[in-house]
C-alpha cells in the first residue's frame, strides 16, 4: 500500500515512509501520531507570512514534527528532522477549537513544519473549525499529491506555499526532493481554488533564479503575493553567508515580468514589507519586520478593500463568509 | 530612544518607540562600531564578543555604569553541555569580567541568574479547564488563564506544583498595580516543585530537556561594593557608588547549576519577594531600577492569549514604556550596556547606549544599538 499524501508515495507495507508519520494498519493508511503537536502558539497572520488575507488577524498556530523534505538550510531542523525525542502533546479537534474560541482566534494555522505529514489531523480540525465559524490555513512545501492538494484546498481557506526553485537539480541537491514538478502543478491548482501566497527562501545558491521565478509566478497569476526571504542558512549550512540585502532589492527592482506584490523580508528592519496599491502606487498597508519570517502590521489604510487614495479594489481578502453548521 | 539595526551587510536607523525609520542619518561612529562588532552566535565564542564590544564602548564613551549580560551558559545547556563543562565556561566568563574591571578600574557586581537543576519531569497538560501558559523555553513558572472556580482545587492537588497564587490575591495585595500588569496577569500563577518544568501554550522549544529552571529563593552574587542580603539592595548600593564618583560594572550571567558549588568569591543572596523568585525581565528591572515585580507594568507570567499587537517599542518584547529611575538614566552618569540577550536589556537598563545581539526564533539576525537621542545628536 502506497501513501497518497505526498509525491514520494512511499510504500507503507514495507515501512513507515520517508516522513515516518504514516503507517498501514487494519487495511488503511493511518497517522502514527494523530493530533500530536510540538507547538501551539499565538501569532499574527502577517508572521506566517500571509499579507493579503484578513490583515492584522491573530492566529492560533499548530505545528507537529518531521518532514517529507530534508532542506540543507532548514531553520526548523530541530522539529523537521529531530535527532532526539521531542516534547509533544495531544490536542484533539474539540480541544483546538475550544482553545481558539477561548482566545478569540478567528483563524487556526498549521505551520512550523510541513502540514502534509499530519494532514489527516489538520483536515479533521479544519472541518470542525469551519463548523464553528473559524477559518484555517496552512504552510506547505507543496510536494503534496494531487488528491491531497485537492482535499487541502477544499478544507483550508489560505495557503502559504514555499517554492524554492524552478530547477529539479536544486530540489534534489538542497531539499532532498526528486523534482519541483508537483510543486508547480499544485501552485497552479491552488491559485485557482483558494487564497495562495508564495514564499521563496533566497540563498546565494538560488538568488540568480529570481527573474525566472518572478516570470513563472506572473504567468500563473500576477496577483499572487510573493515573499522573498533573505534566508539565514541554518542546519547543515549554518556557516554559509546570507544573500546581501541590497542585491535582493536591486534584483527585484530590475524585474520586468513579475507579480504585482513582491515582499523582501526575513531580516529585521526590512523596508520592503509594505503593500502599495498596484493602480496608483500609494501605500495601503505598512508593516514592520521584527526579524524572522513575516512581519507585523503597523497601519492599515484600506477602506474596506479599497485604496484610500484612488478608490480601486485591492487584491486583499478583508472579509470571508464563514460556513457554520 | 533610537535604534541602529545591523544585519551584516545593511543597517537601518529607527525610532525604537514607533519602529519607523528615521530621516536623520545614523551616527557614523555607532555605525562603525556595529559594523566591527558582528554577533558571532550564541556559543562560547560570544563571550569574547561581549568583552571586545565592551572595550570598544569604553574607548568610545567611557561609561561610569557599564552593564554586561551573558547568556552563553543557557544556550550551552540547551544544546546538551554537561555540568563538568559548564564550570569552565562560568570561570571563563567570570575571569573575563574581573580582568575587564581591573584594567578599566570598575567596581564589580556579578549576579548569576537562571538557576537550573536536573529535570524530574515536564508538566505539559493539566486537567484544568483553564489554559496552561509558560515562556517559550518552558519554565518553572506558569500561568493559568480562562480558569473556572473548580480549577483552583485541581491545581492545589497537583504534587508537582509548589505554589498556586491567584490573580485576585496578587491584586488585592497590590491595588496600585499598573494597568498593563493587571491586563496580562493570568488567573493563577503557578510555581513548579523543584526539578519540574512547565510547558504549555506558546512553548517553542521542542527538545526534551534534561534540566529544569528553578525558582531560586537565593542566587550567587559577587560584589566589591559590600555584601547585600537581597538583590533588591544592589540598586541602592550601585547608585551610591556612582554618585560618589566610582565606576561600576554590573554583569549578569544567566544559567547556572543550582546543584553545583558556588563560585569562589560569591555569596548567596536573597532573590525572592513574597511568592515570586526573580527571573528574566522582572529581575533585570529590579537590578536596574530597584523596582519590585509588582511595581512594574510587567507581570511575572503573561496571559499571552490576550497579547495585543505591539504598537509601541516593537523591537523590545513586552515593554510598553521606557522604565524610569534606572541606573542607566542617572543625571550626570554616563551609562552603557553590552548584552548577549535580545530585546530586554536595552530597555530595562535605559542606558545612554546599549549594544545587543538581535536574535529571533533561533536565528541570529545581527545586532542592535539602542541610543538616547541626546547622545545620538552629540555623536552625529
Amino acid at each position: 500500500m502506497n501513501c497518497n499524501y505526498c509525491e514520494w508515495r512511499c510504500s507503507l507495507t514495507r515501512g513507515e515512509g520517508r516522513c515516518r508519520m504514516y503507517t498501514f494498519k487494519d487495511g488503511v493508511i493511518q497517522e502514527k501520531y494523530p493530533f500530536t503537536w510540538s507547538r501551539c502558539q499565538a501569532e499574527e497572520i502577517e508572521k506566517v507570512p500571509i499579507f493579503h488575507f484578513l490583515p492584522d488577524e491573530r492566529i492560533l498556530q499548530l505545528g507537529s514534527f518531521n518532514c517529507n523534505a530534508s532542506c540543507a538550510y532548514c531553520m526548523n531542523a530541530s522539529i523537521a528532522e529531530p535527532q532526539q525525542e521531542l516534547a509533544t502533546f495531544v490536542l484533539q479537534p474539540e480541544q483546538v477549537v475550544t482553545l481558539a474560541k477561548r482566545g478569540q482566534y478567528k483563524i487556526i494555522h498549521f505551520g512550523i513544519n510541513e502540514v502534509t505529514v499530519s494532514l489527516p489531523s489538520a483536515l479533521k480540525i479544519a472541518a470542525l473549525a469551519r463548523q464553528n465559524g473559524i477559518l484555517t490555513g496552512c504552510s506547505t512545501n507543496g510536494f503534496l499529491t494531487e488528491e491531497a492538494a485537492a482535499a487541502a484546498a477544499a478544507a483550508f481557506d489560505f495557503f502559504n506555499l514555499s517554492l524554492k526553485s524552478l530547477q529539479d537539480s536544486f530540489y534534489r541537491q538542497h531539499l532532498g526532493l526528486p523534482t519541483v514538478a508537483p510543486v508547480l502543478r499544485n501552485i497552479r491548482y491552488l491559485a485557482q481554488h483558494t487564497h495562495l501566497e508564495i514564499t521563496t527562501p533566497i540563498t546565494k545558491d538560488n538568488e540568480g533564479e529570481i527573474p525566472a521565478l518572478a516570470a513563472w509566478l506572473a504567468s500563473v497569476n500576477k496577483k499572487i503575493p510573493w515573499h522573498l526571504f533573505r534566508l539565514l542558512p541554518a542546519h547543515k549550512l549554518e556557516h554559509a553567508a546570507p544573500p546581501a540585502v541590497m542585491t535582493l532589492v536591486n534584483t527585484v527592482t530590475a524585474l520586468e515580468d513579475k507579480p504585482y506584490y513582491i515582499y523582501i523580508g526575513n531580516f529585521v528592519g526590512s523596508k520592503w514589507v509594505n503593500t502599495h496599491c498596484r493602480h496608483c502606487g500609494e501605500t495601503v498597508i505598512t508593516r514592520l519586520s521584527d526579524g524572522a519570517c513575516g512581519a507585523r502590521l503597523q497601519a492599515n489604510y484600506l477602506k474596506q478593500d479599497l485604496c484610500p487614495h484612488c478608490g480601486s479594489r485591492q487584491d486583499i481578502v478583508v472579509e470571508v463568509n464563514k460556513c457554520t453548521a | 530612544m533610537y535604534g541602529l539595526i545591523d544585519v551584516g551587510d545593511w543597517q537601518t536607523y529607527v525610532d525604537l518607540k514607533t519602529g519607523l525609520e528615521l530621516d536623520t542619518g545614523q551616527p557614523p561612529m555607532l555605525a562603525e562600531l556595529l559594523k566591527n562588532s558582528p554577533y558571532p552566535g550564541d556559543g562560547e565564542i560570544s563571550v569574547s564578543w561581549v568583552r571586545q564590544t565592551a572595550e570598544r564602548i569604553i574607548s568610545l564613551y567611557d561609561p561610569h555604569w557599564l552593564m554586561l549580560t551573558y547568556t552563553q551558559p543557557v544556550f550551552a545547556q540547551n544544546t546538551g553541555l554537561q555540568p563538568e563543562s559548564l564550570q569552565p565556561l562560568h570561570r571563563r566568563i567570570i575571569n573575563d569580567i574581573l580582568e575587564l574591571c581591573r584594567s578599566k578600574a570598575y567596581e564589580t557586581v556579578i549576579v548569576m541568574t537562571g538557576a537550573k537543576v536536573p529535570l524530574k519531569e515536564e508538566i505539559i497538560n493539566l486537567p484544568t479547564t483553564g489554559l496552561l501558559e509558560t515562556s517559550p523555553w518552558g519554565s518553572a513558572l506558569a500561568g493559568l488563564s480562562g480558569a473556572v472556580p473548580e480549577d483552583e482545587e485541581i491545581l492545589l492537588q497537583q504534587p508537582y506544583i509548589k505554589q498556586v497564587v491567584s490573580k485576585t490575591d496578587i491584586l488585592t495585595k497590590h491595588p496600585e498595580a499598573d494597568e498593563n500588569f493587571r491586563y496580562y496577569l493570568p488567573d493563577y500563577c503557578l510555581v513548579a516543585a523543584d526539578g519540574y518544568l512547565f510547558r504549555g501554550f506558546n512553548s517553542h522549544f521542542p527538545k526534551k530537556k534534561t534540566l529544569a529552571d528553578l525558582c531560586a529563593a537565593s542566587i550567587p552574587v559577587y560584589s566589591t561594593l559590600g555584601t547585600p542580603n537581597h538583590i533588591r539592595e544592589l540598586y541602592g548600593i550601585m547608585k551610591n557608588a556612582l554618585l560618589n564618583g566610582k565606576k561600576v560594572l554590573l554583569a549578569v550571567i544567566e544559567g547556572y547549576r543550582a546543584d553545583a558549588a558556588v563560585p569562589s568569591g560569591f555569596h548567596m543572596c536573597g532573590n525572592k519577594d513574597e511568592w515570586y523568585s526573580y527571573a528574566g525581565l522582572a529581575q533585570y528591572l529590579l537590578l536596574s531600577s530597584g523596582k519590585a515585580f509588582y511595581e512594574t507594568p510587567y507581570p511575572p507570567v503573561y496571559n499571552r492569549t490576550k497579547k495585543k499587537r505591539e504598537t509601541v517599542y516593537p523591537f523590545s518584547g513586552f515593554f510598553v514604556s521606557i522604565p524610569a529611575d534606572t541606573l542607566g538614566d542617572l543625571p550626570g552618569i554616563r551609562s552603557a550596556v553590552v548584552s548577549s540577550r535580545s530585546m530586554i536589556v536595552h530597555m530595562a537598563a535605559n542606558a545612554d547606549l546599549a549594544i545587543e545581539c538581535y536574535c529571533r526564533d533561533k536565528s541570529t539576525m545581527g545586532t542592535m544599538a539602542a541610543i538616547k537621542q541626546a547622545l545620538a545628536s552629540s555623536l552625529a
